[in-house]
């Protein structure tokens, strides 16, 4: 396995991907961020509450995870922004960093990357501190209306992993895509 | 009696935000975390109607559940909501008897207007 450097061409073009896929997320919930040039993670004050969210990717050639790391008050408002103001705060953080890998994995495939993920892992609480991954990784921030997102990028290729062209093959699904496989509904019988 | 869509998905967040929309519909919902819990609740509940299904959960994801479906000769329209939007994985629900697939972040008209088409409303009024 080799792992490539975070300035490599293809870490960096993930990053930039990241960026962009969470400005389209928070923008279907009508909340616009922007990137910070901050790229470190102060250790939190022991009395605010944080979360985390880990998702994990895989495919050929390449592997990794997806970090998000925010203010509990900042969940409050995605919650809001959802529709669920009651929610549950892990699980919401959770399923954003789904669709936040969902968007990129999109992106990623016309460049010939195609990769699985798993189940987020989510966590609330205070003075949460995270280590330093065995692979490359970058952080970065995006700052909403009153709030900072921080996202973890971790990823290791193959050897001889290689950027494809695929952007001509078939079409890989986007947000808000309805794809209707049947139009034929049978006659109620109720 | 009122018509009832079974919702699986291990988010509560998207539990909640499909089961909010489609009560505000005038449908019931039944909720299940995963596709082992959504075949006790299709058990439980013979009168569900359709399905809305996460693909990326534990246990049984949303490809194994359409399988265990298409064994069972299920007849249930079951629509895919996913952030998974892979041509082969979308080929493979259809082959399976999947009548659609949504990516989320959802939009609710499109929600309604593909939960109104399998289970009209008219239809119970």
């Amino acid at each position: 396995m080799l792992s490539l450097p975070p300035e490599s061409p293809a870490f960096q073009m993930m990053r930039s991907h990241l960026t962009d896929a969470a400005r389209e997320l928070f923008s279907d919930f009508d909340i616009v961020v922007r990137p910070t040039a901050e790229q470190s993670v102060e250790p939190s004050d022991g009395d605010d509450r944080i979360g985390m969210a880990v998702i994990g990717y895989a495919g050929h050639g390449i592997r990794g995870a997806l970090v998000l790391r925010v203010d509990e008050s900042a969940v409050l408002t995605w919650m809001a922004a959802a529709g669920v103001p009651d929610g549950d705060l892990a699980d919401t953080l959770g399923e954003f960093s789904n669709m936040l890998l969902g968007r990129l994995k999109a992106r990623l495939l016309p460049l010939g990357i195609s990769i699985l993920a798993t189940t987020p892992t989510s966590v609330v609480g205070s003075d949460l501190r995270l280590s330093d991954p065995p692979c490359n990784f970058t952080w970065q921030s995006l700052e909403g209306p009153d709030w900072l997102l921080r996202l973890r990028l971790e990823a290791d290729f193959d050897s001889g992993f290689k950027l494809l062209d695929r952007r001509g093959l078939s079409h890989h699904a986007q947000s808000g895509d309805v794809i209707e496989f049947d139009l034929t509904v049978e006659e109620d019988e109720t | 009696m009122t018509k009832s869509i079974l919702v699986i998905d291990d988010s509560l967040l998207v539990r909640k935000q499909v089961g909010n929309a489609l009560r505000g519909l005038g449908y019931a919902v039944v909720e299940a975390v995963d596709g082992l819990d959504a075949l006790e609740k299709l058990d439980a509940n013979p009168h569900v109607q359709m399905m809305i299904c996460d693909v990326n959960m534990p246990r049984m994801n949303g490809i194994e559940f359409l399988e265990r479906l298409s064994a069972r000769g299920s007849s249930v329209p079951i629509v895919m909501l996913t952030t998974e939007g892979e041509p082969e994985l979308i080929q493979r629900a259809k082959a399976l008897g999947a009548k659609g697939w949504l990516i989320k972040p959802f939009k609710p008209e499109f929600l309604e207007a593909t939960v109104k088409k399998w289970v009209p409303l008219s239809a119970s009024a």
